[in-house]
């Protein structure tokens, strides 16, 4: 079965999505994930105020993902949820903690530590659930009936694992490259000499991931064999890597940051390679998981009317908090 | 039935004590009395909750008053559950979800109190370390939320 149109244009709608939440997103849960490595009360403050004008907007686009998902394509938000009820609980619970710690950490004196591990284990948590469901999708989910026929964790698995905290490093490498790009002096250094730490993390989880934990048996039921020239994608990824190196080496601000963009988007185009048509993979298409066209169209109507003016905004935000973090009582 | 009938009720009734507040605070205000009429600041400050009770009520009307239906005359509830989720499970994230919502809103609750009993400064400083996406980080030194002046005599 071909999918409709308007099913395409639904599945890019998510697709970009999904790639814009997590390089944005990415960037500010990473700096949370590193702001729990440091004590140093002038810095976590400055950390805080690198994405301060940025975090909650950056989670707009999980929003429209989750109603992009459960409008367009309900069989495919039927089975996500069941199949990961407890890890998009963590979720939630890990965006309320880190959330609520950007104003309650200014309001205490006592509480300060509570809020900042908040923050810590929120943004940790989030990064962690996001990585491990990836990792769960590679595998496939058993789906029956239209229906998610696994246990609740079902997703648990030595190779989701591994994926999940390859994403809270692959966040925090983000967030460390944010923070070099919006940050001057003592910060700017300090985040600088993690970011080759965290890439030779990254590969080295990334690595073990593959090799012992991955079930290369699945990839027969992707269509990974069908589409050989998609190898490009993980090749360009490990480009990526050694970029982000060299721009630690040669200590680049911006390099880095683009670096672990670009390793990203390839990490994503593989995924796409991978899983296409499937969007639970191994069973449900966009075709098959489309809502009706009538319903779609409808849809339509309000996302071209919306997402211009979400990313219109977007961009405004940035543009107007553009350059360092000023130095003022940091 | 009992449920949606109070609920809507309650919620009606809440609509009408925000109305009467802020059409009288506006009449009081026109008067110059706004500021001065201490027993009705007090029934302002009282009147905090009717918000919430509004919403929780009219929620609890649609709620319950669907049952027992998900989409009216379409989907059953029991129809509509999860088949892979278990009783427990959805124990377990509702006992979270109630423990974490405590946590933070009594929390919350506590530092709008704080900055209550704190009240307006005089005067307006630089805060440090505010941006706009913390608007907590200025509510303790707003001079009035909105937008009137303290008055210093009388």
């Amino acid at each position: 079965m071909e999918p409709s149109n308007l099913a395409l244009f639904w599945a890019g709608v998510l697709a970009c999505s999904i790639l814009l939440y997590v390089f944005l997103d990415g960037f500010d849960l990473g700096v949370g994930v590193l702001f729990g490595t440091t004590r140093n009360e002038a810095h976590r403050v400055r950390m805080m105020d690198t994405i301060a004008p940025f975090w909650d907007g950056n989670e707009t686009w999980l929003v429209v993902i989750g109603a992009g998902l459960f409008a367009a394509f309900p069989d495919v938000y039927a089975v996500f949820l069941g199949a990961f009820y407890f890890p998009v609980l963590l979720l939630l619970f890990g965006l309320i903690f880190r959330g609520i710690a950007f104003e309650f950490r200014f309001r205490s004196e006592r509480m300060r530590r509570v809020w900042d591990w908040g923050f810590f284990l929120g943004s940790t948590v989030v990064a962690f659930v996001q990585g491990a469901a990836v990792g769960a999708m590679m595998r496939g989910i058993p789906v029956a009936d239209g229906q998610y026929a696994g246990g609740p964790f079902g997703w648990l698995h030595p190779f989701a694992i591994l994926t999940g905290v390859g994403l809270v490093l692959g966040y925090a490498l983000l967030g460390a490259g944010w923070i070099v790009l919006k940050s001057e002096g003592e910060l700017h250094d300090w985040a600088h000499r993690r970011i080759r730490w965290l890439a030779a993390s990254l590969f080295a989880v990334l690595f073990l991931a593959f090799t012992v934990t991955f079930d290369y048996s699945v990839l027969a039921r992707s269509n990974f064999y069908a589409r050989p020239w998609a190898l490009i994608f993980p090749a360009i990824g490990v480009l990526a890597l050694v970029g982000i190196l060299v721009g630690a080496h040669r200590q680049r601000d911006a390099l880095p940051f683009a670096m672990t963009g670009l390793f990203f988007v390839a990490a994503f185009l593989s995924l796409g390679a991978m899983f296409w048509p499937y969007m639970i993979p191994y069973s449900i298409t966009v075709a098959s998981a489309a809502a009706p066209d009538e319903s779609l169209q409808f849809l339509f109507y309000g996302a071209v009317l919306v997402l211009p003016v979400i990313a219109a905004y977007t961009i405004g935000v940035y543009w107007v908090f553009r350059g360092k973090v000023g130095m003022a009582d940091g | 039935m009992l449920v949606p009938f109070f609920g809507f009720r309650i919620m009606v009734g809440m609509g009408l004590i925000m109305l009467a507040v802020s059409w009288f605070g506006n009449f009081l205000r026109l008067r110059g009395r706004l500021e001065t009429t201490r027993w009705f600041l007090w029934g302002t400050f009282l009147a905090f909750p009717t918000g919430f009770i509004a919403i929780l009520t009219g929620w609890f009307t649609a709620e319950v008053g669907r049952q027992p239906w998900v989409v009216y005359g379409l989907l059953r509830t029991r129809d509509a559950v999860t088949p892979s989720l278990a009783i427990g499970d959805v124990l377990v994230s509702l006992a979270g979800y109630v423990l974490v919502y405590a946590t933070f809103v009594s929390f919350g609750v506590y530092y709008i109190y704080k900055l209550l009993r704190e009240g307006p400064t005089a005067e307006a400083k630089a805060i440090p370390r505010a941006t706009g996406s913390r608007p907590m980080a200025f509510a303790g030194t707003a001079d009035s939320a909105t937008g009137g002046r303290l008055r210093t005599e009388g």
